[in-house]
């Protein structure tokens, strides 16, 4: 479903290049369930950019449902990405002036569905991760573990076939980090490919597939 | 505190919002300064007289078929009789206009010449060089000023010594009793040379004459302020014993009494009012004009201040966590305000001086286009800098110490965390409003002003303006004699289709003067008034106005140096056009209508057009103006050649020739010069907006950078984006549109109700100023957040 072939990302300092991706070549099946570890700034997270299509790299192949992605026209591009990536991070990112029925509703109202759709996908991700009594507090007044909850409601909300995570438990304690991967492995067997940064080698462990990251590169 | 400042000033000039709030403010000082100046000099007329409080102008009221007519000409006898029979009055004297050629050696110019009384001298106080005030109490007291002084004698000190005069042809001498300075530029009387109303023109025949009516009278109360109302009640009396002929015609002719009773009343106008007022028709009103200019510097300080506020309130977010720090090491309240508000007080010093130096950039500009004299040199008096220190100083603790305050008062744990924000959205949007309510109220004014002024300029006069040139005759030279030469020579060019004149112009010349002569006569035992026009052969032909029935007048027709045209709206008058022609008038000489012609504008279009009568100069007027119809495709040719033979026959002309095109433009000066004032204002209003906007929309941005990057992720598009962000500005845009309309109508349909013709306004007038003010701000939201959506939202959702 990805892959990618000798992919690099550098900045450029002066004359030198500085590396933050080198010579990737990673191959990901529909179904599978990746976690991503290493060190701070080993291009985990770029990594993650750049399979979620967020960050271009510089030279190599992207391969995404046997599509060459980086020969794409943008507008296509983007319309590949929106229908089939969802998007977890590690501070959640919800809206802070809008409910978390809405927050839920957002990508739903960019994929232009009629108001109806809407309504009956939200309240089947409501029910189906038990916040309907939530529906209608803003993030402020939810704990880490449910913001990251409504969060994770959110990037499937436009039923995604890959969701990217870039720490999703980073912000939660141990018991909400826990939940958090039980809702993934469920996912996954559900049929969604997942791709997770982590730090932790116990949340890692839930994925079919550790990848360790040094310097830019899979060892 | 200092070296707070000191270290902030970097900072502060690196700040983009700082700029924004230094260079709207700026602009808005300068803006305010130069209106400011225009408008103390307009109040400031004839405020240089000592006894200003008691001086006052003397005018008639009465009203008479249903128009108010208000009236300064005063007859000779008048004001003698105040001085002595009233006992509220101190002095009087009378002003009579008049030009003279004075001559020294072989020196000859012209002289703006005030005919007046000796104690015209004591009641004004005009600055003398040399002689005093009783320079006029002799009969042959002659008064010129030094600038007439140097033309003719090179040198200023002339006290004693002979000048020419040319007193109907002759020249007689007259020795100089005083030399006056030039006079103040904000004299509403202005005069080059002075001499005693006994020595005008057959003064003798009309000492006594009631009915003659052709100079201004002021006086000089022995109150020491004008009591209006008073006045006209203390004038009662004197009025019905010496205007009984002209009380009883007009209660013959059904004119209304006024609210006490009288038909025909004698006022005064405060000397204060006199440059502002118009008298004539309708009430005598002060013009608005400098109070509408304070008003719109004010309200543009008031945008910069609103906007100054805003800025501040909505960078202080930005700061939080700094203010948070200070208070944690020790800052207190009082502390931390005095830090911001010597930051705002920075940037406002600074602004003040960019803002002057920016007037001053400015003035020479201005001061040519509007013709005035500013120097920025002369705001440095004590009653300027006293009122601006106190604006300013006002200014500067509103727009710092509000904002100043708020973030002082800002809870440290809270905003340690950067949660607090200092919300303040409420402020903020309503001074939003009202910054774009103003500048829309401006954009309406501008937009239905100049198209009324187009109205003006396009609407059919009656009389065909283009390709006739207008050339004043002016003195030293005898008029008749003029046009024949005129006549004569430009017969030569085939391109010079007609030659005529008149004794008024149409439209205002180069000489600057436009005037109107009026006068009454008893038709079939009713008074009828009518405007007379002294016209030449061809009139009608060279101004193509139109002949309704008769003929125009003819060479051939011996008798026509007793006949008359007479307009449509006088035929009217007399019962019809039928009735009318051929019959004659009970005027001087009982003159025949032999033709009439359709109604013409030979007064501005703030009037109706009234009735006409028009006779060749015989026994009339002095023809004054000359006409020349051309058919050209070079005009700027044409009127040179036409000068040019113009100079041949009178050597002495000083007052250039002009394309009545030209002449009808001028008559609405003034409103031009109000329109582009207000034209100046809407657009300094909405560029600070503008401005405002912009740094708002940054600010807005800085705070949404996470979420733009959530929602493009989330899959929106940059349109949604730029829609989201502009949204809310979108709408208190629009709710400073409802805001404005109604004010614009209101104060539009009274600034139109001064012109007889006029424009109605329409809604579209108001969807064009709103969609001006909605587009520059649209433009300059959209900037800022196109490029906000555009950002990669991997750069902006970096954890930590």
């Amino acid at each position: 479903m990805i892959k990618l072939e000798q992919l690099f990302k550098w900045y450029s300092q002066g004359n030198n290049r500085s590396f933050v991706l080198k010579d990737i070549n990673l191959s990901i099946e529909a179904g599978d369930f990746v976690s991503i570890m290493g060190p701070s700034g080993s291009g985990k997270s770029t990594l993650l950019n750049v399979i979620g299509m967020l960050d271009e790299p510089n030279e190599g192949k992207y391969y995404f449902m046997g599509e060459d992605v980086l020969a794409m026209k943008t507008k296509k591009r983007n319309q590949l990405f929106q229908a089939h990536m969802g998007y977890v991070f590690q501070s959640y990112h919800l809206i802070d002036e809008l409910t978390v029925y809405e927050n839920i509703e957002t990508p739903l109202i960019y994929k232009n569905l009629s108001s109806a759709d809407r309504k009956a996908i939200v309240s089947d991700l409501l029910d189906r991760f038990h916040i309907v009594g939530k529906k209608d507090l803003f993030p402020a007044q939810l704990s880490g573990g449910q913001q990251q909850i409504v969060g994770i409601a959110r990037a499937l909300a436009g039923s995604p076939k890959v969701l990217l995570a870039d720490e999703p438990t980073g912000n939660l304690n141990s018991k909400q980090g826990e939940e958090i991967m039980e809702l993934f492995t469920q996912l996954n067997k559900d049929g969604v490919t997942i791709i997770q940064v982590t730090h932790s080698e116990k949340n890692a462990a839930y994925g079919h597939r550790i990848l360790e990251m040094l310097d830019g590169q899979i060892k | 505190m200092l070296s707070h400042i000191k270290s902030r000033i970097p900072r502060l000039l690196r700040s983009p919002i700082s700029w924004v709030q230094l260079i709207g403010f700026a602009v808005a000082i300068a803006t305010a300064t130069i209106l400011y100046l225009t408008a103390m000099f307009e109040l400031s007329f004839d405020s240089f007289h000592t006894n200003k409080e008691r001086i006052g102008l003397l005018y008639m009221r009465s009203e008479e078929r249903g128009a108010i007519i208000s009236n300064s000409s005063m007859a000779p006898p008048l004001a003698p009789l105040v001085s002595k029979e009233l006992p509220e009055v101190e002095a009087s004297t009378r002003v009579l206009n008049a030009q003279m050629m004075l001559r020294h050696g072989d020196k000859e110019i012209a002289s703006e010449l005030k005919y007046v009384d000796a104690s015209f001298l004591k009641i004004f106080s005009f600055p003398m060089d040399q002689g005093n005030e009783t320079a006029l109490d002799n009969q042959d007291g002659l008064v010129i000023n030094e600038a007439m002084a140097e033309s003719l004698f090179g040198s200023k000190q002339v006290l004693g010594k002979a000048v020419e005069l040319n007193i109907n042809g002759n020249w007689e001498s007259r020795i100089i009793t005083g030399v006056s300075s030039v006079n103040p530029r904000n004299s509403s009387i202005s005069f080059s040379s002075l001499m005693r109303f006994e020595q005008s023109p057959n003064y003798k025949e009309l000492e006594n004459d009631w009915s003659y009516k052709n100079h201004a009278v002021y006086v000089k109360l022995k109150a020491q302020s004008i009591d209006a109302a008073g006045f006209q009640k203390a004038t009662v009396a004197f009025i019905n014993q010496h205007e009984k002929v002209a009380i009883e015609k007009l209660k013959r002719d059904g004119a209304k009494a006024d609210a006490n009773g009288a038909y025909l009343s004698l006022r005064i106008l405060p000397l204060k009012d006199v440059h502002l007022s118009d008298i004539g028709k309708g009430e005598v009103e002060t013009s608005k004009f400098p109070w509408i200019l304070l008003v719109i510097s004010g309200l543009i300080l008031f945008i910069a201040g609103s906007n100054f506020v805003n800025l501040s309130l909505a960078s202080a977010m930005t700061r939080i966590k700094e203010i948070g720090t200070r208070k944690t090491i020790g800052g207190s309240t009082f502390q931390l305000f005095m830090q911001f508000w010597m930051e705002s007080a920075f940037i406002c010093v600074l602004s003040l001086l960019l803002g002057l130096a920016l007037a001053s950039l400015l003035l020479p500009e201005y001061n040519a286009t509007l013709n005035y004299q500013f120097k920025i040199a002369q705001l440095f008096s004590s009653l300027n800098i006293s009122l601006f220190l106190a604006a300013f100083l006002l200014l500067t603790i509103i727009t710092g110490g509000y904002p100043a305050l708020r973030m002082a008062n800002v809870n440290i744990i809270n905003s340690l965390k950067g949660k607090s924000s200092v919300k303040s959205t409420y402020l903020q949007n309503s001074l939003t409003v009202l910054q774009f309510s103003i500048a829309m109220i401006l954009c309406i004014a501008t937009v239905i002003i100049s198209y009324q002024l187009h109205y003006l300029s396009n609407r059919p006069l009656g009389f065909n303006k283009t390709e006739v040139i207008s050339i004043p005759i002016g003195q030293g030279i005898d008029a008749n004699l003029a046009i024949e030469r005129m006549r004569n020579t430009l017969a030569a060019y085939p391109w010079v289709k007609s030659v005529s004149a008149s004794d008024i112009n149409l439209g205002r010349g180069r000489d600057g003067s436009t005037s109107t002569s009026r006068f009454g006569f008893d038709q079939d035992g009713t008074e009828i008034v009518t405007n007379y026009l002294t016209i030449d052969y061809d009139y009608l032909k060279t101004l193509g106005i139109k002949l309704l029935a008769g003929r125009d007048f003819d060479r051939q027709h011996k008798t026509d140096e007793n006949a008359v045209l007479i307009n449509k709206e006088m035929a009217d008058l007399l019962g019809g056009p039928e009735k009318a022609l051929n019959s004659t008038l009970e005027m001087d000489n009982n003159p025949t209508i032999v033709g009439i012609v359709d109604n013409f504008h030979f007064h501005d279009l703030k009037r109706e057009v009234g009735p006409l009568t028009m006779g060749l100069p015989i026994g009339g007027f002095d023809l004054s103006y000359i006409f020349v119809r051309i058919h050209s495709s070079n005009l700027q040719q044409s009127l040179k050649q036409v000068e040019d033979t113009w100079k041949s026959i009178n050597p002495k002309a000083s007052i250039a020739a002009s394309y009545l095109d030209e002449n009808t433009q001028n008559l609405y000066n003034n409103d031009r010069r109000i329109a582009k004032i207000v034209i100046a204002g809407a657009s300094v209003a909405i560029a600070i907006s503008c401005l405002g906007l912009f740094a708002l929309t940054l600010l807005l941005i800085n705070g949404k950078i996470k979420e733009i990057g959530i929602r493009k992720v989330l899959g929106s598009s940059i349109t949604n984006i730029i829609l989201l962000l502009s949204k809310n500005f979108l709408m208190l845009i629009g709710l400073a549109f409802l805001i404005s309309t109604p004010i614009a109508w209101l104060l539009m349909t009274r600034w139109l109700e001064a012109f007889a013709f006029r424009i109605a306004i329409q809604w579209w007038m108001f969807a064009l100023a709103g969609g001006i003010a909605l587009g520059f701000a649209m433009l300059t939201v959209a900037w800022q957040t196109f490029k906000a959506a555009r950002v990669n939202p991997a750069s902006t959702l970096k954890e930590n």
